[in-house]
């Protein structure tokens, strides 16, 4: 392991947690230094994870792409990385409160997982993988920051609802904003997960002989792009906006973590490299 | 018209003053001027509300990106087939019946099936779940789906070459008065249409011009190419469910599994008919690469392609994710396994016999050649399944893998077979290099083993539309999603002195205000005339 992996894994764990605890204060508090704050740790958490998936690719000699520890730590860097974006386009913190979360969750979970660098097996050696998984990466993280802001809009609009809302809802970004943002975050994934089947059709085209076998794992990949395809037709033909398109929102990243995780863990098919 | 300020929204910036719709507090609804609820542009008719007055113009008669919606008050199939809400109904019950296959076992033979589920196994064989993904059901589905596609493809075709046939360039500065933002020029018309038009191009935008009197007008826009990324991706759809059709077609495509011994040529049939293709394969070299703990690293094979008469089209080492491909036929290093090894006896006269051992197709010794019965009164030798990779310690065996690295096979000796006896003790495990001597004086080595290289072959000529299909839909949701279209109007009315400008952005669908392209424009033309907050950061 490089002598960088280890510390920089932990640091940014520790840093991304500073980032959800400044959140936190700023909305309690209101206080610019808190905003500022986690935006700032959110962007060295960045840096950080950025510096230890640069150091494991070194000493591996290949992307982190091949197993499920691995698999965690760039899921976590690209939801950290488009929740950083909508965070500095959007000048609010606030978002870092429900996505912030699953960053430390998929860290948490990976730290207890063998962290050991392996050989890559014949079958992914193969130029289509960096494609396959870059695309997967940019599409989650993207699905799980339009989840959180999903999460963000029915959290507001819960409290907007009650006769005494708490102070700090005002810190909370606005309904439309936050409907606004969730759409844009989703419409700037949603190519990306058609890519995932794109590239994982052509690479398994080549590896396997047939580029569609309705294993789970790419049955599910094609279920999350139906699910958003109709989150897309129902938001721009119907009146599915606001409250209904947040609850699509929230629903479409549970749905991609069992795309992601629940199939690795639960159903059995081809896509065996990242089940341990 | 103001745009009204949404709650907790940063104060408004000036950009898009000139819009016609406007925003609204909390479920984002569509206003207009007066603050009245209106339908969004291309949804339904709303009912509940009264309709508002119409614009005294339509800017927004230009194309569009969205496909008029169904109205409530039709019931052409042809738009109810190719609508909206269809295609969500189909991609919602197409995902369900899709998840449903995850669940439950496919492909298995019944009682296999019965085994698994028990009492439900009679429903689900009996409504073809237990073999989903091409069942009429599912497939039914999906023609309806490819259905929808081409029936919005065609429409959304037609509908922007109408709107670009009918799109309205010349305009009179009366017509925008009142929804248009002004700038006085210190040319005469002719200079300040070159100014204007300089200033279309620097920032990126493609005008046309058009003359009504004595007013001169332009329609500018950029990014038109986003107006057709939802066709191309609905096309590309079509044309991936198309090659898939083709590939799938009985009779069109064909696949196989060829097991190939180094120095053997097979020849290449169509699948289970057996009818000959004409080619067949030549394996040189077949080498397989692994670590001391098993893991596979490298498995290749040196092939030649032959045609039917044993002209060589093609040589080359295949390995896994690197076939070869020969028109629509590819072959992929899909496997390996053991066909067979040899044990080499010699007698203690010198004599010398080859034992072959044959395996089936799961590496099981083959009992018929299991046992080697003496000649005269020497001893039987009976071998148990070998083991490919295994790990020696002392007299301990311990099995690694299947990679053929370094085998092991357990041998046994009836010195007393001659005799009647059917009892036979183990003699050892037999190793390449590790010879056996039996209580007969014979010497047992280890002559080598028979592996085969797994090579599974696809004839799918529908391969090629499908990816065709993947790369004009890629293109597609790219220029759908990531392409920004921006239009503006201008038109210049000679004034006393100079020109007066008027530029009015167009909106686009719901929720895409034209930008800040008005404000870059005036502000080119005129920055002392624009107002500090609503200059742009910085010039395109």
């Amino acid at each position: 392991m490089h002598p960088l992996e280890a510390p920089t894994f932990q640091l940014a764990f520790l840093v991304y947690f500073v980032s959800l605890a400044l959140s936190g204060a700023y909305m309690l508090s209101g206080a610019r230094l808190a905003e500022r704050g986690a935006l700032a740790a959110l962007t060295a958490g960045v840096a950080l994870q950025t510096l230890n998936l640069t150091a494991r690719s070194l000493e591996a000699g290949r992307a982190p792409f091949s197993n499920l520890y691995e698999s965690l730590a760039i899921f976590a860097w690209g939801t950290a990385t488009c929740l950083l974006a909508v965070q500095w386009s959007r000048k609010t913190p606030a978002a870092g409160l429900t996505v912030l979360p699953l960053v430390l969750a998929a860290l948490g979970y990976a730290s207890t997982l063998d962290a050991r660098i392996e050989p890559l097996m014949p079958a992914l050696r193969s130029p289509w993988m960096f494609y396959h998984v870059a695309a997967a990466i940019l599409a989650y993280g993207a699905f799980a920051v339009a989840g959180g802001l999903g999460m963000l809009y029915l959290i507001r609009h819960s409290l907007e609802k009650r006769t005494t809302a708490p102070s700090w809802i005002e810190r909370l970004p606005g309904l439309g904003p936050l409907d606004t943002w969730t759409y844009s975050t989703i419409a700037f994934a949603f190519p990306f997960m058609v890519l995932v089947l794109v590239t994982g059709a052509i690479w398994a085209q080549k590896a396997w002989g047939t580029y569609w076998q309705w294993d789970p794992k790419e049955t599910w990949a094609l279920i999350t792009t139906l699910f958003y395809a109709g989150y897309l037709h129902a938001r721009q033909f119907t009146r599915w906006r606001g409250l209904r398109s947040a609850w699509l929102a929230v629903i479409g990243f549970l749905v991609v973590v069992f795309t992601y995780l629940g199939v690795n863990l639960l159903l059995s098919g081809l896509h065996s490299y990242a089940s341990g | 018209m103001q745009k009204q300020p949404l709650p907790g929204a940063p104060p408004p910036t000036g950009r898009g003053s000139s819009l016609l719709w406007g925003l609204s507090a909390s479920d984002a609804r569509f206003v207009d001027r007066n603050g009245t609820d209106v339908p969004e542009p291309g949804s339904d008719v709303d009912h509940r509300t009264p309709a508002p007055p119409p614009p005294r113009i339509d800017l927004v008669n230009s194309t569009s990106s969205s496909p008029p919606s169904d109205s409530r008050a039709s019931w052409d199939p042809w738009q109810v087939l190719g609508g909206a809400r269809f295609a969500v109904v189909l991609l919602v019950v197409w995902a369900l019946l899709a998840s449903l296959g995850t669940v439950l076992p496919q492909g298995r033979p019944p009682e296999e099936t019965h085994r698994l589920l028990g009492p439900w196994a009679h429903p689900v064989i009996f409504l073809g779940l237990d073999d989903l993904y091409t069942s009429p059901g599912f497939l039914g589905v999906l023609a309806f789906l490819c259905l929808n596609l081409a029936i919005s493809s065609v429409r959304r075709i037609r509908r922007v070459r109408r709107e670009d046939r009918n799109l309205k360039i010349a305009l009179s500065a009366r017509d925008l008065a009142g929804i248009s933002r002004t700038v006085s020029l210190p040319e005469d018309l002719p200079q300040a249409c070159e100014r204007v038009e300089a200033a279309l191009r620097s920032l990126g935008l493609r005008a046309r011009r058009a003359q009504t009197g004595t007013d001169v007008s332009y329609y500018a826009e950029r990014g038109r190419w986003r107006i057709w990324g939802s066709t191309w991706a609905h096309l590309g759809l079509l044309l991936v469910f198309l090659g898939a059709l083709v590939g799938h077609w009985h009779g069109w495509s064909y696949g196989g599994y060829l097991k190939i011994l180094e120095g053997t040529t097979q020849a290449v049939t169509r699948g289970v008919s057996g009818m000959p293709t004409g080619l067949s394969l030549k394996l040189h070299r077949f080498v397989v690469v692994g670590d001391e703990t098993g893991r596979p690293l490298d498995f290749s094979s040196d092939l030649e392609l032959l045609d039917s008469e044993g002209t060589t089209l093609q040589r080359r080492t295949i390995r896994v994710n690197e076939p070869l491909e020969q028109g629509a036929t590819t072959f992929y290093q899909a496997g390996y396994g053991l066909a067979g090894f040899r044990i080499q006896r010699t007698a203690p006269q010198g004599d010398v016999h080859l034992w072959r051992v044959e395996t089936d197709a799961q590496g099981h010794v083959d009992p018929w050649s299991a046992v080697l019965l003496p000649r005269g009164s020497g001893s039987a030798f009976g071998v148990q399944d070998l083991i490919p990779q295994a790990r020696l310690e002392g007299d301990q065996v311990h099995p690694v893998s299947n990679l053929p690295l370094a085998p092991a096979v357990p041998v046994f000796e009836n010195p007393r077979f001659h005799e009647g006896s059917q009892d036979f003790q183990p003699l050892g495990w037999l190793t390449p290099g590790r010879d056996l001597q039996a209580s007969d004086g014979s010497t047992l080595s280890f002559a080598g083993m028979s592996v085969y290289s797994g090579i599974q072959y696809r004839h799918d000529p529908g391969y090629p539309l499908v990816v065709a299909g993947f790369v004009v839909a890629t293109l597609g949701l790219g220029m759908a999603f990531y392409i920004a279209h921006r239009r503006i109007r201008v038109v210049l009315t000679p004034s006393d002195p100079g020109t007066l400008c008027l530029v009015s952005g167009i909106p686009g669908p719901p929720g895409r205000d034209p930008g800040d392209l008005p404000s870059k424009l005036i502000w080119r033309l005129a920055p002392a005339q624009t107002p500090d907050r609503e200059a742009p950061h910085a010039p395109a």
